[in-house]
């Protein structure tokens, strides 16, 4: 009788337990390398193995990983690429761990005891050693930030925040489409590569804003396969004409957009004279740091680029 | 040459001990284990030596420390080691019956092939699993190592290496050719894999490795007393029964079979190969068996120390360890190649 | 003059026309062709200088002729300097490739494009590179030579290959730690004739024009060579003297070379091995005919690398690696050492 007593105070025990204490749903996730991710709550012990597209996106929705791959200055002090002009947070002004370059510190990984680690699919960082420490996500960056931004607000549970960025995002890219009537007008992205010309499919975030807006693009973009570049030669620069042309150039550098003007002439001196975008003072340079990145706060700055490039001018 | 040592004879086996080069190996085993040891309690997370002294005597340590221990220091200095010890086998094996002391084995064609179908693998499926890189790698260098072994048919081990070199460089165009159209991102990631990595080292790797080295130094060490022979010149070693066409390919197939598998689990390591044999030879004097068993041995405490270094240096910077082997590598190599200019 | 003597003199000069001539169809056809179509017409436009505005000109003028002329120059340069030591060094496979030269180069320019020490103009990569190579192969030569007073081709293959090996092995390793020269000098590094301005050919030709006239100035003394070391020294050629300064001429012409295209390799080995009689004896017309042909030689490999895989531009270098290599081989295995 003793047994069938206490095995049933152990049944309905349980029940006791989940009236007093919700019972947060566990999230399922299955990530871009179409594996399944279970977590049993949202995720906020994070670290995360790429800078640009994996850090600054879960800064924006309101999560600071507990640790972060960066990139060392020259002095050998660490940063995280673009964030600090695109966020604020970088390791000198945020609880950030920094976890290395090339390949990151998997022992600090281990000792953190994250409860996620969010990795992406270029980064050499092997996913099967990152799962031994801890549930992994795996993202596609080149899928576009508002596809990581739905992955990680999902693993993170900041729905409110995604929602948010995302019809803030909506409402600047109907904003640009009421005003510029992007389906009319063409334009281009390349930057000058040692003698040749370097063409995205679509570059990063203003790639993102100019396919969003819905602008035309010279053949030669359309030709290359989604989240893909090549490297052309300079001959056919004109194939490239547009009404307007972006040019991200090394925002980094000290010599910055004049460097990058000097590398164009280099390739194609006069190359100003051959393109009527640049004729009519539409070569708009605008910083790689910004354009690099695959967050929304570089998705808003870039459709801000973009309606000053096509803003009407008094004559 | 037996003027040292005893030899023992037992039912028409016969082995000869040399005190001193059996010395010189225990001593090599000797800082090898040390050395191990001591890069299991050194790295970024401090672990005391208490700790690792109760994880090898598989008592509980907590999670953190025995996921650190047993997940990532153990098999990556375990890979470390192997991996030096393949490379320098082959290499010592390559040296001797070339009669060159710079055919370096990962040069001859075998490692551009693993090399290249493993960047394709990388290039054009970048989500692949890890444990298809072996399998592809080892098919890739052993294609490449018959490709060589095919053209060089009937010719001098010296034109053997040469033509693997040719090999190599029109491997190594197609791989360029590849990589011009690869994005930044994955040209970095390949070149990181190609100096050679132990980032993604696990247990099968390890278990893969082992196999492999076991397999070959089983096939090498029990050929190499007719190596030896094969030394004394090729008329007399014929007289004596050594069938050279059958011993050089065997000899072959282990070299092949050793380096692709080094590249396939820890990338394109380069140098063990030509080093540690040379720095075998600064022993004292030993028999062909004696001197691979320490050039393995040298060739894993490189890559161990190499590794540790690349960990170590830089906190909290890890460097890949093909970079600290070539920051070593490179002046050791020179240097020696200048010690032993007269004997290459 | 006997009659025999005339008649090989009017064979060189048959030979070298030929060659010529194929040369030139060459050029012609790669001014032609190319990424942008161009109508025959706008080549008669820059003929008769007329539309000074038009594209199609500034690609004719400015893209494709300095670029056909900076391989035409390279290929040259690394033709006579393939055959200079190659006579020599008694070896069939000195190259500058093979040689550790162009692993040097590399390494020279990659360092200091890191690591710049001082703010460098374009016009000091040439001797960056020139010394960078010049140090490596000093390096090779002093070690497969020591110990021994011949040299031993293969030995000195072996020590090129090492040391190319080594070379290589910092260079990735700095690469791999920044990726902003990997990006910058991705191509240049397997050589690449793609951008090059008149003002690089301006700097570079007077470079490989003295290579070459003292290479011809050599030549008579390397042909006594031919005859046997000791009996080139009795007949009072200073072996050692010749040998330092054939060297000498040729990283001057490799410097030029890479300077201009970056670390093509093969190009040395190919163009002497098109003409199987020429190590026989050495001569002015020799070199000549070389130069000719490795020229050749770029500029098909130019053509190819443009037109392959287009719209991909390949890197020059890849395409003289792919039919190189082979090369190679089929020498090794005839043993043509």
């Amino acid at each position: 009788m003793k047994p069938l007593i206490l095995s049933l105070l152990l049944a309905v025990l349980p029940l006791f337990a989940a009236n007093a204490q919700p019972v947060t749903q566990p999230i399922t996730l299955v990530d871009d390398l179409g594996r399944t991710v279970v977590l049993a709550q949202p995720a906020t012990r994070i670290v995360s193995d790429y800078d640009v597209d994996v850090t600054i996106p879960l800064i924006e929705l309101g999560v600071l990983p507990i640790a972060s791959h960066g990139r060392l200055n020259r002095d050998g002090s660490p940063y995280l690429r673009s964030s600090k002009l695109l966020t604020g947070v970088d390791f000198d002004t945020a609880d950030i761990a920094f976890l290395g370059a090339a390949e990151i510190d998997l022992e600090a990984v281990a000792a953190l005891k994250p409860d996620l680690i969010i990795t992406e699919m270029s980064r050499s960082t092997p996913v099967a050693k990152l799962e031994q420490l801890a549930p992994t996500l795996v993202v596609n960056s080149d899928l576009g930030a508002p596809h990581v931004y739905r992955m990680l607000a999902a693993a993170t549970g900041r729905h409110t925040e995604l929602a948010r960025l995302e019809s803030r995002y909506r409402e600047q890219i109907a904003l640009l489409k009421a005003e510029i009537q992007p389906e009319k007008r063409t334009v281009s992205v390349f930057q000058p590569l040692r003698g040749k010309l370097n063409v995205y499919h679509s570059y990063r975030a203003i790639g993102q804003v100019l396919r969003d807006a819905g602008f035309r693009f010279p053949a030669v973009m359309n030709e290359i396969p989604a989240g893909e570049s090549v490297v052309i030669s300079a001959e056919r620069l004109p194939d490239l004409d547009a009404d307007v042309i972006f040019d991200p150039y090394r925002s980094d550098r000290k010599a910055g957009a004049k460097a990058e003007i000097a590398a164009m002439e280099k390739i194609v001196p006069g190359f100003c004279r051959y393109l009527s975008a640049c004729r009519n003072g539409r070569y708009i340079l605008i910083p790689r740091e910004e354009a690099i990145s695959n967050s929304y706060a570089a998705l808003s700055r870039m459709v801000a680029t973009v309606q000053t490039a096509f803003a009407p001018r008094p004559e | 040459m037996s003027s040292h040592g005893f030899v023992w004879r037992a039912a028409g086996f016969s082995l000869r001990f040399r005190p001193q080069a059996l010395l010189a190996n225990l001593w090599l085993l000797l800082a090898l284990v040390l050395a191990a040891v001591l890069s299991l309690g050194l790295g970024s997370h401090a672990i005391a030596p208490g700790t690792v002294l109760a994880w090898l005597s598989l008592g509980d340590i907590g999670w953190t420390p025995s996921v650190i221990l047993g997940q990532l220091r153990a098999p990556r200095l375990a890979l470390a080691m192997l991996s030096g010890a393949m490379l320098a086998l082959a290499g010592g094996l390559t040296q001797h019956v070339t009669r060159n002391g710079l055919a370096d084995p990962s040069l001859i064609g075998v490692k551009a092939g693993a090399a290249l179908c493993i960047v394709a693998l990388i290039l054009a499926f970048p989500a692949a699993p890890l444990g298809l890189r072996p399998v592809i790698g080892l098919a890739g260098g052993l294609a490449a190592g018959l490709a060589v072994g095919f053209l060089a048919r009937g010719t001098s081990p010296l034109t053997f290496v040469m033509i693997g070199f040719g090999l190599s460089w029109c491997l190594s165009s197609v791989l360029v050719v590849l990589l011009t159209s690869a994005d930044i991102r994955s040209l970095q990631r390949v070149m990181l894999w190609l100096a050679g990595s132990l980032e993604g080292a696990d247990w099968p790797g390890v278990q893969l490795a082992s196999l492999i080295l076991i397999v070959a130094s089983a096939i090498i060490l029990s050929l190499a007393r007719h190596a030896e022979l094969d030394d004394i010149g090729a008329e007399k070693a014929a007289t004596l029964g050594v069938r050279q066409a059958w011993l050089r390919s065997l000899c072959l197939c282990a070299v092949v079979l050793l380096v692709a598998g080094a590249v396939s689990v820890v990338g394109g390591l380069g140098f063990v190969g030509l080093i540690a044999p040379h720095l075998a030879r600064l022993l004292p004097r030993q028999s062909l068996r004696s001197r691979l068993v320490s050039a393995m041995l040298i060739g894993a405490l490189l890559v161990l120390s190499a590794d540790l270094a690349g960990a170590m240096l830089f906190l909290p910077i890890r460097l890949p360890v093909g970079i600290p082997l070539a920051m070593i590598g490179a002046p050791m190599l020179i240097l020696l190649l200048w010690l032993r200019r007269n004997r290459i | 003059m006997t009659r025999a003597a005339a008649h090989a003199g009017h064979r060189w000069r048959n030979l070298l026309l030929c060659v010529f001539a194929v040369l030139i169809a060459l050029a012609v056809l790669h001014l032609l062709q190319g990424p942008r179509t161009i109508p025959l017409s706008s080549f008669i436009d820059v003929i008769a200088n007329r539309k000074h505005e038009d594209f199609d000109r500034f690609v004719i003028l400015f893209l494709r002729l300095p670029r056909i002329l900076a391989v035409a120059i390279a290929g040259a340069a690394l033709g006579a300097a393939g055959y200079l030591l190659q006579t020599a060094m008694r070896n069939r496979l000195g190259e500058p490739q093979i040689l550790g030269l162009n692993a040097g180069a590399s390494l020279a320019v990659v360092l200091l494009t890191t690591y710049p020490l001082f703010p460098m103009p374009d016009m000091v990569m040439p001797l960056v590179a020139s010394l960078g190579a010049g140090i490596v192969f000093g390096l090779v030569l002093m070690l497969s030579t020591v110990g021994t007073d011949r040299f031993d081709p293969a030995r000195m293959v072996f020590f090129g290959i090492a040391l190319s090996a080594l070379s290589h092995a910092i260079v990735s390793a700095i690469l791999i730690l920044d990726e902003d020269t990997l990006e910058q000098l991705r191509f240049w590094l397997v050589g690449d004739s793609a951008g090059v301005s008149y003002a690089a050919i301006v700097a570079t030709a007077p470079a490989a024009a003295l290579g070459l006239v003292l290479a011809c100035l050599l030549m008579p003394a390397l042909s006594a060579f031919t005859l046997g070391e000791t009996l080139a020294t009795t007949l009072g050629a200073s072996v050692r003297r010749t040998r330092l300064a054939a060297l000498a001429v040729t990283a001057l012409l490799c410097g030029a070379a890479v300077s201009l295209v970056g670390p093509i390799g093969f190009i040395g080995l190919m163009a002497p091995a098109l003409w199987p009689h020429l190590h026989h004896r050495p001569s002015v017309s020799a070199l000549l005919l070389v130069a000719l042909s490795g020229a050749a030689l770029l500029l098909a490999a130019d053509i190819l690398a443009v037109g392959l895989l287009a719209p991909i531009e390949l890197p020059t270098g890849a395409v003289t690696g792919l039919a190189g290599a082979p090369v190679f081989i089929w020498m090794v295995t005839r043993k043509r050492l």
